[in-house]
């Protein structure tokens, strides 16, 4: 029951990104690996252009709320760099390491030109100035690679293994994704996996 | 972290969401038949139900809430399980139908799931169910994790049968939605003898007031006994504290983690899971002796006001706790008086209440993230999706409007095309409230000719809030000669909660076929000229209405066109191909000031800041083709696709 016990993830994107497929892959895939899971979705609205996060919460010992607080997040997995940072700045702190794909989804409001553009470049900068480490990904070029745009969501959990970021290995993935998705997705989903496995390591 | 020793030990626990806890609770009970009406964050729970076990449990989506538990209320009195589903709105609008059925009660167990959303996060109001189950007098358990609602919702169901009452599980967005490990019992044998015994009526009729209110009264006494020693309410007394915390539901967990995180002084718990009736003595045993109570609970001062009162029972030994939580009407809580709680804000109410120390983030790193977040971060504002039908019916609506030029607006409600209260739907939506609510106010903008009221106004309605509320409104304003233009914007489906079928769907919950009910046919026979028109075809649709609006009396017109996304669910992408002939676009050279990514806010419309011209994302374009008719260089494109069309 102390702040340091539990790992804790965020998992944040767009809708539409598979965010919350991910959380659940990974939660499942600790639990095969003996922690103890809780994940906490906020994404109503998610398909009219809204953010998406999921909160990751991995222990040894005691089950937890779903809501990781400020200045406790451990890692943040960005499937999109504005939402990643987005979450830094929230729940982040000068230890949290992000694992990011590069590739911006603009807002609808940035493209009507309501709002201003914060151009990629500088959400790296940030994202590298404010965290104890990056791990950039070209997300979309590595998952039409391994079979399409819906395999960002696993590429990017390959990344989190790849990067070394969480005690948890990539043995068993195979089994999870047979498990939710059937045999039949796995292949593609372990091709995804595994590229981003080897581009974080890179 | 890595160590595995404790695995072995750990029973098997799958990782489940917590609407899908709530639905395996109630099959362990041997629910028989479960209704209700979509509405996050209460969605997902019965199409667990259904795809689990379709020939176990009849599901049904209902017409709207009351209907729903009116319809469990049937099967539980014919002796079966029924549960009933909703989230806090619906509940809201079932209280004149729990008022009486608290008084006649229920046979077979009955539970009502009511799906709070702390914070109004896919809510326009925060509603707490607590409040209203002790106003119609239902009892109300409130689990802390998706295991105990799975606990608690098995359990509801023998609670109610034995005292013959419904029974709340009240639950929040953060559990239905959130994913816990959980322990799943065996499921239990079922048997078929439905049949609803004649010879004990079930009637709230005036006569039967006074005994039927001392019956209820006599069952709430007895269920308060039960809660007094229930093993969902725990205390945990630490000897020697002087404060406790009271907390219920996330509040709870919240409580726990944070107590470790920032060195709390010794101090007592107390969980409380069932707040209706409330265990008095066992709060006030909590109570006694503590110099300070803090309570943690989503979202009224419920409890605290319950423990404000029984603190002044303690009056007489000499020692009044102080109760603190969101406090009083007009004074500074140490909490706000609405809100989720989370971590953050439980740390902080620690912090006011016993001057505990937080753990503050490096400053530099706070002061940037706060500046970022502040002015630099784009926030994402909702928009349509890409090809919903919509961004075409409100274009129309808003050249009628803008060309009618009599001031007039629109009056709307809840749903997708509620968010035309937004730059999305071009801020058309000048009243929203409820479901239902723009058609009852257009039955009244409508009856103020006769004082001096000249501007026109338009009631915008979705399909499945038609059928759920908004006939009644449309009757009355037919029969009492309201002035208007009543709009329905028909997507075929529930798309705002998740595609779940309505009367005009033709599917049912397990996606077999159901008859269909079409508006224009109600509609028509009210009594209303309808005119069925195709959202594609704007230009015809904005000359339309146009003469719809200058009439003198009231009319319908019905945009139809099913979802873009349900139908690419059902039936795959897009077969046309959009795109921008790079060369016929003429960039910021052609004076049309990227209307189309201006001016749409389709997400499939971008620029590409490069190379200076429009593009039409792929991966998001869904073929509809407006852009197309309104590119001022005809530049952008639309054909049969040789190879599938826009989907990867």
């Amino acid at each position: 029951m102390t702040a340091t016990a539990a790992m804790n993830v965020l998992i944040t994107g767009v809708g539409g990104q598979g965010n919350v497929v991910a959380a659940h892959l990974l939660g499942v895939l600790a639990q095969r690996q003996g922690y103890r899971v809780v994940v906490g979705e906020m994404y109503g609205l998610s398909q009219r252009g809204g953010s998406v996060v999921s909160h990751v919460r991995l222990t040894a010992g005691e089950t937890l709320p779903p809501l990781v607080p400020q200045g406790e997040a451990h890692v943040i997995v960005g499937l999109e760099p504005l939402e990643a940072l987005r979450q830094l700045c929230l729940l982040g702190d000068r230890g949290t390491r992000v694992v990011v794909n590069s590739h911006p989804e603009a807002p609808v409001n940035v493209m009507t030109g309501r709002t201003l553009a914060m151009p990629v470049q500088a959400i790296i900068e940030e994202l590298h100035a404010l965290s104890a480490s990056v791990t950039i990904l070209d997300g979309p070029c590595l998952a039409s690679q391994a079979g399409g745009a819906k395999t960002l969501n696993l590429v990017m959990l390959g990344a989190l293994i790849g990067s070394g970021c969480l005690p948890l290995q990539a043995a068993g993935m195979a089994e999870v994704l047979a498990e939710q998705f059937g045999a039949a997705k796995v292949a593609m989903n372990m091709t995804a996996f595994e590229a981003g496995i080897a581009a974080a390591k890179a | 972290m890595a160590d595995t020793s404790f695995e072995s030990s750990r029973p098997a626990a799958s990782l489940l969401m917590g609407n899908a806890a709530i639905a395996r609770g109630a099959l362990e009970a041997g629910v028989r038949f479960a209704a209700g009406y979509p509405g996050n964050p209460s969605s997902e729970i019965l199409g667990f139900l259904s795809s689990d076990t379709a020939d176990r449990v009849y599901v049904e989506w209902s017409i709207n809430e009351p209907v729903a538990m009116e319809a469990a209320a049937a099967a539980s009195l014919a002796g079966l399980r029924s549960l009933v589903t909703m989230k806090h709105n619906g509940v809201a609008l079932c209280v004149d139908f729990m008022y009486a059925f608290s008084m006649t009660g229920c046979r077979g167990g009955m539970v009502l799931i009511a799906c709070d959303d702390p914070g109004a996060m896919t809510s326009s109001v925060e509603i707490d169910s607590r409040s209203l189950a002790a106003l119609t007098r239902l009892p109300v358990l409130e689990p802390s994790t998706p295991q105990e609602a799975k606990e608690m919702v098995r359990q509801a169901f023998d609670l109610s049968e034995e005292v013959g009452m419904m029974v709340i599980v009240r639950v929040v967005t953060r559990l239905c939605h959130g994913h816990g490990e959980v322990e799943c019992g065996p499921l239990p044998p079922v048997s078929d003898a439905a049949h609803f015994d004649v010879s004990r009526p079930c009637s709230a009729a005036p006569n039967q007031f006074l005994p039927l209110t001392r019956s209820v009264l006599k069952k709430l006494t007895a269920i308060q006994e039960r809660f007094e020693v229930s093993p969902f309410n725990a205390s945990h007394e630490e000897s020697g504290a002087d404060i406790l915390v009271v907390a219920s539901g996330l509040g709870w967990m919240y409580a726990r983690e944070s107590a470790g995180a920032v060195n709390l002084p010794p101090a007592s718990f107390l969980k409380i899971g069932t707040p209706y009736p409330f265990p008095d003595r066992l709060a006030l045993q909590a109570m006694r002796g503590k110099r300070c109570v803090l309570v943690l609970e989503e979202t009224d001062p419920w409890i605290e006001e319950r423990l404000k009162i029984l603190a002044s029972d303690l009056a007489a030994e000499g020692h009044v706790p102080v109760v603190l939580g969101r406090g009083r009407l007009g004074e500074t809580g140490l909490l706000e008086r609405y809100g989720e709680l989370s971590n953050d804000v439980v740390r902080r109410a620690y912090q006011r209440a016993f001057g505990v120390e937080l753990a503050q983030r490096c400053r530099p790193f706070s002061e940037r993230a706060s500046q970022l977040l502040e002015g630099t971060l784009p926030v994402r504002q909702l928009s349509f999706c890409a090809g919903c039908s919509h961004r075409e019916t409100y274009w129309a609506i808003k050249a009628a409007l803008a060309l009618d030029g009599r001031d007039g607006f629109v009056s709307g409600d809840i749903g997708c095309y509620g968010l035309a209260t937004g730059p999305t739907g071009y801020n058309l939506i000048k009243a929203q409230h409820c479901m239902g609510s723009g058609t009852g106010m257009l039955s009244g903008f409508g009856k103020l000719a006769q004082f001096g009221w000249q501007q026109p106004v338009i009631a915008v309605c979705g399909d499945s809030t038609f059928f759920h509320s908004a006939i009644p409104a449309l009757i009355n304003a037919r029969i009492n000669g309201s002035q208007g233009l009543f709009v329905l914007l028909d997507n075929t489906v529930t798309a705002m909660t998740g595609m779940q079928p309505n009367p005009g769907s033709g599917f049912q919950i397990h996606g077999g076929e159901r008859p269909t009910v079409a508006p224009e046919a109600i509609t028509r026979a009210i009594g209303l000229p309808t005119e069925v028109l195709d959202p594609a075809r704007v230009a015809d649709n904005i000359a339309v209405l146009i003469r719809l609006l200058q009439k003198p009396d009231l009319s319908v017109a019905i945009f139809r066109r099913p979802c873009v996304i349900h139908t690419t669910r059902r039936h795959g992408g897009p077969v046309d191909r959009v795109w921008v002939e790079q060369d016929a676009c003429l960039g910021d050279a052609c004076g049309c000031n990227r209307f189309c990514v201006r001016v749409l806010g389709c997400p499939a419309n971008k620029w590409d800041e490069g190379i200076g011209k429009a593009y039409v994302d792929m991966n998001t374009c869904s073929a509809c083709g407006f852009c197309v008719s309104l590119c001022p260089s005809g530049a952008i494109r639309r054909a049969a696709s040789q190879d599938g069309g826009n989907q990867p």
